[in-house]
């Protein structure tokens, strides 16, 4: 029986795959360059203005082997529909995330809120995102675009999506993880408007190579945080009632301190208001495997035993602090002194 | 608590990873996850293969060379507090040809086996729920898709 159905699960996903690559060729490429990894992106007319903004710092005019083609397309732009889905809404009645069924080959992830369609082929390097229009993209998926295809990608080369913030000094990084409301997007922010090294807010990549790598030049700053730095308000670019929170172009706003990659050497969990300065405390490998794993696993695509196992082995290998974060104009100064001294306090 | 029937993870829903002498659980059903603490972490792979408390009980003592102290008393509240969470449930039989884990090598003294339970992350999937479609494929192919 389970034969059959693996068998029925592979046809039904090869065809359905080849009918949304065929149906969704675009108008505009570019190339970004992730974990080293070329990509070539294929935008329909109006999805071009509203995913690349977030992607626009990876982009290479380097020519060199493809490693993946994604064509991202609408149907109302890109003048197509969405061929016959092998789904019924009816069947998920509380809507949310479909994902699989996934084949040795094949991952495919519908979320119906706002009705977006992702396809990965690891054996082709082919990716399909469909969505019916632009205006349909949240400003979550705005800021952080392709949010299922990449992290399939990236587990397909031996990386790992996570999520967490990125910064460093002299090409040395630390990893800055925890819950929303632990501080983590203030701390990256801060460190990165004092003109630290930037590689991402909200997720990261960490490569095969064990490095921190970009993935999306947005951060994501709440009333409190934003307040602190006011002079990014230029840079907000939506306020997204759906994440309570205001994207910020940091790409864009701080274009000197984004950079491609980061060696890691530390894995830093901030908490808020417990000191009068910044401090650090050593804090155990399954403190920081808590704090890392399981808000990458439920928000992330096909992140199960593999990925818990990749950050287990991440915070074993890394070591990690607590940080305590004190007044704001100091946290900046606190994390470049650490990574001055290789990443110990 | 039946010291005779084996108890086995409730795995795929169920992953976990020792990590220093603790065990990081995560359960897809729910959106909770767990810290094992204590011996846990030197009975989680015993519960990963399935063993039945008898079992465990028989090698926590020999490995913290215990004698006859109360420790049962430990395991069922423990396994109990498991089986609650439905992070491991019964199974008739534990599957033959998986191999016998290595012999405990218990480090330092004997603590009872504790679990530290988070749910902040709950709300995030129940809003956001995810349904993994087994390799059968989806449920029904609507008749007319659009």
């Amino acid at each position: 029986m389970r034969a059959e159905g693996s068998e029925r699960a592979t046809s039904t996903a090869e065809a359905f795959f080849a009918a949304v690559w065929d149906a969704g060729a675009g108008a505009v490429t570019h190339s970004v360059r992730l974990t080293g990894h070329r990509i070539d992106l294929t935008f329909s007319p109006d999805l071009e203005p509203r995913l690349m903004p977030a992607l626009a710092h990876l982009k290479t005019e380097s020519q060199g082997e493809t490693a993946l083609q994604v064509r991202a397309w609408d149907s109302h732009s890109g003048g197509t529909p969405l061929p016959a889905t092998p789904w019924n809404r009816a069947d998920y009645p509380d809507g949310g995330e479909i994902r699989g069924p996934d084949t040795a080959s094949i991952s495919i992830a519908y979320r119906f809120d706002p009705g977006a369609l992702s396809l990965f082929d690891r054996e082709t390097g082919r990716a399909v995102f469909w969505i019916d229009s632009a205006d349909r993209v949240p400003g979550w998926m705005a800021a952080a675009p392709f949010r299922t295809i990449l992290p399939w990608f990236v587990a397909a080369t031996g990386g790992q999506f996570v999520h967490g913030a990125g910064v460093g000094l002299d090409g040395r990084g630390v990893l800055v993880a925890g819950a929303g409301g632990s501080g983590k997007s203030t701390t990256a922010l801060l460190c990165a408007d004092a003109g630290l090294q930037f590689v991402g807010d909200d997720y990261v990549v960490v490569g095969a190579d064990g490095d921190l790598h970009a993935a999306y030049g947005s951060a994501k700053l709440d009333d409190a945080s934003l307040a602190l730095l006011p002079h990014l308000k230029p840079w907000v670019v939506n306020d997204d009632p759906e994440i309570s929170k205001h994207v910020v172009m940091l790409s864009r706003a701080r274009p000197e301190s984004v950079v491609p990659r980061l060696r890691l050497e530390a894995i830093l969990l901030p908490r808020l208001g417990r000191s009068d300065r910044s401090r650090f405390h050593p804090a155990s490998a399954s403190e920081a495997l808590l704090a890392l794993a399981p808000t990458t696993v439920f928000q992330l695509p096909g992140a199960g035993g593999p990925a818990l196992r990749f950050m287990a082995e991440l915070a074993r290998r890394v070591p990690a602090y607590h940080l305590d974060l004190g007044p704001p104009d100091g946290v900046a100064a606190a994390v470049a002194d650490l990574l001055r001294k290789g990443g110990t306090p | 608590m039946d010291q005779d029937r084996a108890l086995k993870v409730n795995a795929p829903a169920v992953i976990g990873e020792v990590i220093d002498d603790d065990v990081v659980l995560i359960n897809f059903d729910t959106g909770t996850y767990y810290l094992l603490g204590g011996s846990g972490a030197e009975i989680w792979p015993l519960l990963e293969r399935g063993a039945t408390p008898a079992a465990i009980e028989a090698r926590l003592r020999q490995a913290y060379g215990l004698g006859d102290g109360d420790i049962r008393s430990d395991l069922d509240r423990w396994l109990g507090e498991l089986l609650a969470e439905n992070l491991v449930a019964g199974v008739d039989a534990v599957p033959a040809g998986e191999p016998e884990p290595a012999a405990l090598e218990a480090a330092g003294d004997y603590a009872p086996p504790t679990v530290s339970r988070f749910d902040d992350m709950q709300e995030m999937l129940l809003l956001d729920p995810i349904h993994d479609v087994a390799d059968a494929g989806w449920p029904h192919r609507p008749a007319d898709p659009r």
